[in-house]
């Protein structure tokens, strides 16, 4: 992991801003993609499919180890970088104002960034309590403890409540007791959580106004991607798109990627950074058996020191028996961020419909955590998931 | 001199000649509107279930227009190619039809008319919740005569336009993308009201279906059955509007047990059950 002060984190530039949350913008998808997708449909069915660079046959998935030597994590990229930046000086400095900050983070966030970031800044974070304490009579005797010294940090918002008639309890007085607490503060949420504590709560009201980071643009993804493009004897990587052969991080004079799989890839993730850089490790493949490539592919990478292949990765398609009570599920872990299968069940409507679980891990949707149990989405899949979920008329998150 | 009686035979005459009468010409006009209004009524309900939510009730809307304007289109197309149209013809051909929809037709024609009317005064457009009279149920296609209804117990009630004239038309969405629910709980009148108000404020703002963007009430009043709440909240789709005020009930009985609250039994005699 890159911690600020080194030289990989010199490396990055172009660092997110912090914005309020109502002007988060997501990229967008470049004009032309929609009608190349269709032309290319067309010219498909007419002429047959286009021969790529290299067949999909003649391709591996890249294993686990090639790919973290050549897009290794933190998903959270250069994003710890920016906390500092935008965090760093008013978490050390006892008397700067605001006292309570508002951060809303995007989905799918399984690392836990702004833990991660507190934890190695040596801030003090809140433990939220266990999801079976938020209701019954557990719920009743539990008071967060805000006393102290130094910047207190609740990194997720989304485990304090549950969405059950009575999970609500902890929630509330936590931000009742923040509402007076001296301490400075920095609350984390969701941001689809932070759609249901406005409507459920009035988080809106108790906490001050959210800021969020700016999306990860094609610019911003290149530069990260570029930075981790090193393998482990320090020879530059070249990721070169299967169908064309074009070097997916080749800029233009202005420093804009010059090829559109970035701006695709950015549009596709929503701008969020950890979708985009799952989404980026899913479609690096290397060369069957490392045999050299012979025809056109020879020809792409006769300059490259390494090349990895890049293919396009397509959503996954919903169960299609049962598809509502699906969104039901997904939308349910969203908010919640992950959940037990009890947990699940309490949060969901009692309408004896079959589990969907099973489904939704074996599609791919969910991955389970092996010690809790919980089930989380998985960041390749969210863009399938929102555009799902949008389309049905789900409310979504607040970015 | 003879151009002008022949002029006058000419606008005299309310029917073309027969030969002058291309009928293949009709036959494809009537054959091409027909096709692409029956295109429309399929194809168009299909995307709507099939797309994003929020263009639902735009497709489905766009039906009875698209049919109304190629109508219209089709209709002044032909009437040239049969009628020799002038003043003195219109006036005929509007006497005759008077008489005929007059004695005839009336209550099929006022339909007809209806129809047109409700097209731009819009009571109801497909996928629209209507109480007419006895009948409530979802909007599922807007004729030229009448509207089927599909009903929550799956019955298809087929309502003339023309009851726009005398009936109430109740929408319970007009347009939008939701509708208000109502769950009731009559309670026994021995409960702390404020605690149990709140709970089931909760028991919506828990629900999975609730719409984020419209309010939640519960309102109570005391009624002869007892203290009766009402808990009123917008699903986000309103297709799911009978799951999401089953929601509400089950997830309410147990926030009123919860509360120390009891819900009464409804007694045969006051609810009429079992009266007979």
């Amino acid at each position: 992991m890159p911690v600020p002060g080194t030289d990989d984190a010199k490396e990055v530039v172009n660092l997110p801003d912090l914005i309020a949350l109502g002007d988060y913008t997501a990229p967008t998808m470049p004009t032309e993609h929609a009608f190349r997708g269709a032309w290319n449909r067309l010219k498909q069915r007419v002429s047959g499919p286009e021969q790529p660079v290299l067949h999909r046959a003649g391709l591996d998935q890249a294993l686990l180890a090639v790919i973290d030597d050549v897009a290794d994590p933190p998903d959270c990229g250069p994003l710890l970088q920016a906390f500092d930046a935008q965090f760093g000086a008013w978490s050390r400095d006892g008397c700067a104002q605001p006292r309570l900050r508002t951060l809303v983070v995007p989905p799918c966030d399984s690392s836990g960034t702004l833990a991660i970031w507190a934890q190695t800044r040596g801030h003090t974070v809140l433990p939220a309590p266990e999801r079976a304490d938020l209701i019954g009579p557990a719920s009743a005797g539990y008071r967060p403890q805000l006393t102290g010294d130094g910047l207190l940090v609740i990194p997720r918002l989304e485990r304090w409540f549950l969405r059950e008639a009575g999970g609500l309890h902890a929630l509330r007085l936590l931000l009742s007791q923040l509402a007076g607490a001296e301490r400075r503060c920095l609350v984390g949420c969701d941001s689809w959580a932070w759609r249901f504590v406005v409507k459920s709560v009035g988080a809106d009201l108790a906490l001050p106004r959210p800021q969020t980071f700016e999306a990860f643009d094609a610019r911003r993804l290149r530069d990260w991607f570029a930075t981790l493009a090193h393998d482990k004897e320090g020879a530059t990587v070249t990721f070169r798109l299967a169908r064309n052969g074009d070097d997916v991080l080749a800029c233009n004079d202005s420093g804009e990627p010059r090829n559109a799989y970035l701006r695709q890839l950015a549009a596709r993730s929503g701008g969020i950074p950890w979708v985009a850089w799952h989404l980026w490790r899913a479609g690096l493949k290397v060369s069957a058996g490392e045999e050299p490539p012979s025809g056109r592919a020879a020809g792409a990478t006769a300059a490259d020191a390494r090349t990895v292949w890049v293919v396009d990765v397509d959503d996954i398609a919903l169960p299609l028996s049962n598809e509502d009570r699906s969104l039901l599920v997904l939308q349910a872990l969203l908010i919640h961020g992950a959940l037990t299968s009890a947990e699940i069940d309490a949060v969901l409507p009692t309408t004896g419909e079959p589990d969907m679980l099973p489904a939704l891990l074996r599609l791919g949707y969910l991955r389970r955590e092996p010690g809790s149990g919980r089930h989380r989405i998985r960041p390749t899949a969210y863009p399938a998931i929102r555009k799902a979920l949008q389309a049905a008329g789900f409310p979504t998150g607040a970015m | 001199m003879a151009a002008a009686e022949q002029g006058q035979q000419k606008a005299a005459r309310l029917i073309n000649d027969l030969q002058d009468i291309s009928f293949t010409k009709i036959g494809l006009i009537l054959l091409g509107t027909w096709l692409v209004i029956l295109l429309a009524r399929k194809l168009l309900p299909y995307l709507a279930e099939r797309g994003p939510s929020q263009l639902r009730l735009y497709l489905l809307g766009a039906v009875p227009i698209i049919r109304l304007v190629l109508l219209v289109i089709a209709v002044m197309w032909v009437i040239p190619i049969v009628f020799n149209i002038t003043l003195q013809n219109f006036l005929v051909i509007a006497g005759a039809l008077g008489v005929a929809v007059g004695f005839a037709f009336k209550d099929y024609v006022s339909s007809l008319i209806a129809g047109i009317v409700a097209i731009f005064e819009r009571p109801y457009r497909p996928g629209d919740w209507v109480r007419i009279g006895d009948d409530y149920g979802e909007v599922r296609s807007v004729g030229m005569r009448a509207i089927e209804i599909c009903t929550p117990a799956d019955d298809i009630v087929h309502v003339p336009h023309e009851k726009i004239w005398q009936n109430n038309i109740a929408n319970a969405n007009d347009g939008s993308h939701t509708l208000m629910c109502v769950a009731s709980f009559y309670l026994r009148p021995d409960h702390d009201a404020a605690r149990v108000r709140v709970a089931l404020r909760d028991v919506a703002l828990t629900s999975a279906y609730l719409e984020y963007d419209k309010p939640v009430v519960v309102m109570l009043a005391e009624s002869p059955l007892g203290t009766h709440y009402k808990l009123k909240a917008y699903p986000f789709d309103m297709r799911d509007q009978f799951h999401f005020i089953s929601d509400l009930t089950i997830r309410g009985k147990l926030a009123v047990a919860a509360c120390g609250a009891v819900e009464v039994q409804a007694m045969p005699g006051v609810t009429g059950a079992g009266a007979v």
